[in-house]
């Protein structure tokens, strides 16, 4: 993940140096930060115009917008190849009872969700479930591969911090509740595990 | 040669968002007056008011922050943008009085030769500059407090487009563009050359032509961009513009540009404000920027009777900067402007 720091700067700065990373950084996320809102629209008016996916939210005042190139570039099967599912994961450990045997069944079902052909849409990470994308190596490899398989992994963006984990994300995109809420209400079907 | 350090807003892409303004004055009381022919209640370019049968005075002021390095062409520039507003309405320019902020620690001979700019352009006008006001400033401004005269029957104002109407736009588009992308210094000096002559052009010599002609409404694109003043020529007229995305006047650099993304904040703002009173989908990512692009000291968009606009359009392409005919007036329909494909 490319991290650009534009506030300070007013346009056309800002969308130069997004430009700039687009071209430069092949391949990889980029996350820009900006300080006002009109060079969020300004930024985001070119990635609609260039099709590329983004997301963008507001934080500490400051707005973030992010484009997600390593899940939407080459290799990712036609969207309609997804059922509108959502999955979310809010937790490490899967089921109630034994929080290990939970964190083992947690590992299990996202390596099972690799080989099998029926994705969702969108993976929500939150809570405890962010180490599943962080710490925690072997899910953060799995995730990785459903990204590439095309499905969008949503990591809540209040959690990681919360668990001072936002250094160490390894799969997905930096989230928030606006998304996480649009994604729940605009998808056929969502399930919990 | 002294050089202004550029930053922030610059020339009319500093003027404050409209919507943000038009509920600020909403708290002003209006003063009616049956000499006030046109005050603020319309958004129209400058005051006039009757003091005769034959004679009304235009006041109007302007003054922003510098779009050019060069203080000499900054001065001329802001001056021409300043007087624009009396020949918008089709007035003379009598007298002209320097509006200045100016930061104590710059050095003085950037103010002499912003003033010399702006006594440059006020004496090309034939008017006089008759003293000013100035005060130290964290940043340089700079304008003119305008006086001028109009015969009170002969008002362009911007209302009085009528359906049938043919539109003139006596200046090319994409000024605000030319100086975004010269600010991060990817700007030709061909294009910077072309804007330059665009900005510092009094729009007097445009409007002495068009005066010749049945005007029905007049305005000049400034700061609220094509997109702005034509939805202000269309709802003070009661009309919808219809433009042809294929006659879109502009400066081509700032097209090519603006498809690479140098973008201005100012240009973006009136997109908020303006685009859902405009049907542009037939626009390029391009075209749609040079609609909202803010201009400095833009051209006149003038309404005129087809065979009228015609001939003045002759007429105009004898000066310098070539004008054209971008749309004609429609029947008030749900937009205020709306784009047709070729």
């Amino acid at each position: 993940m490319k991290i650009i720091d534009a506030r300070g700067e007013t346009c056309p700065v800002p969308v130069i140096l997004m430009k700039k990373a687009l071209k430069e950084a092949e391949g990889e996320n980029i996350r820009e930060i900006v300080d006002n809102e009109i060079s969020r629209e300004n930024l985001e008016k070119m990635l609609e115009e260039l099709g590329l996916e983004y997301t963008s939210f507001e934080e500490n005042g400051d707005f973030v917008v992010q484009v997600n190139r390593s899940a939407s570039d080459a290799g990712s099967p036609p969207r309609d190849f997804i059922s509108n599912t959502v999955l979310v994961i809010p937790s490490d450990s899967m089921g109630r009872g034994s929080e290990d045997l939970g964190r083992i069944l947690a590992k299990n079902y996202l390596y099972a969700l690799t080989e099998s052909d029926d994705l969702p849409a969108k993976i929500i990470l939150y809570n405890t479930g962010v180490r599943l994308a962080s710490e925690n190596g072997e899910t953060a490899a799995d995730l990785k591969k459903l990204e590439e398989k095309g499905v969008d992994v949503l990591v809540c963006g209040t959690c990681l911090d919360f668990f001072g984990l936002t250094g160490s994300l390894k799969a997905g995109i930096i989230s928030n509740m606006y998304a996480i809420v649009e994604a729940e209400f605009s998808a056929e079907r969502v399930i919990s595990i | 040669m002294n050089r202004i350090d550029l930053k922030g807003g610059m020339g009319c892409a500093c003027k404050i968002d409209s919507v943000k303004l038009r509920s600020v004055l909403e708290g002003i009381p209006r003063m009616p007056d049956k000499n006030l022919l046109i005050g603020y209640d319309r958004s129209d370019d400058a005051a006039v008011y009757k003091i005769s049968d034959d004679i009304a005075i235009v006041q109007t002021l302007d003054f922003f922050t510098p779009m050019n390095e060069d203080p000499y062409i900054f001065g001329q520039i802001a001056a021409a943008n300043a007087m624009s507003d009396v020949y918008a309405m089709g007035g003379e320019v009598l007298t002209a009085l320097n509006i200045v902020c100016f930061p104590e620690k710059e050095k003085t001979e950037i103010l002499s030769e912003i003033l010399r700019g702006g006594a440059y352009k006020v004496k090309e006008a034939g008017a006089c500059l008759a003293g000013g006001h100035s005060i130290n400033d964290t940043s340089i401004k700079y304008g003119l407090s305008v006086n001028g005269i109009i015969h009170p029957g002969r008002i362009f104002s911007n209302a009085g487009a009528k359906a049938g109407d043919s539109l003139i736009l006596t200046k090319p588009l994409g000024v605000g563009i030319i100086n975004t992308a010269g600010r991060v210094g990817e700007a030709s000096r061909e294009a910077m050359t072309k804007a330059l002559l665009n900005m510092t052009t009094l729009n007097k010599y445009a409007m002495d032509i068009l005066k010749k002609y049945e005007v029905h409404a007049c305005t000049d694109v400034t700061g609220f961009g094509l997109a702005g003043h034509g939805i202000e020529m269309a709802c003070a007229s009661g009309v919808t513009l219809e433009m042809k995305a294929a006659d879109m006047h502009i400066i081509p650099e700032a097209e090519a540009y603006a498809a690479g993304f140098l973008v201005s904040s100012a240009g973006q703002k009136n997109r908020n404000n303006y685009a859902c009173s405009i049907d542009f989908n037939v626009l390029s990512f391009a075209l749609a920027e040079l609609l909202f692009d803010a201009q400095t000291s833009g051209g006149l968009l003038a309404a005129l009777p087809e065979d009228a606009a015609a001939k003045a359009l002759e007429e105009l392409n004898t000066l310098e900067i070539r004008s054209a005919i971008i749309g004609m007036v429609v029947p008030e329909g749900d937009k205020a402007i709306i784009f047709k494909g070729d």
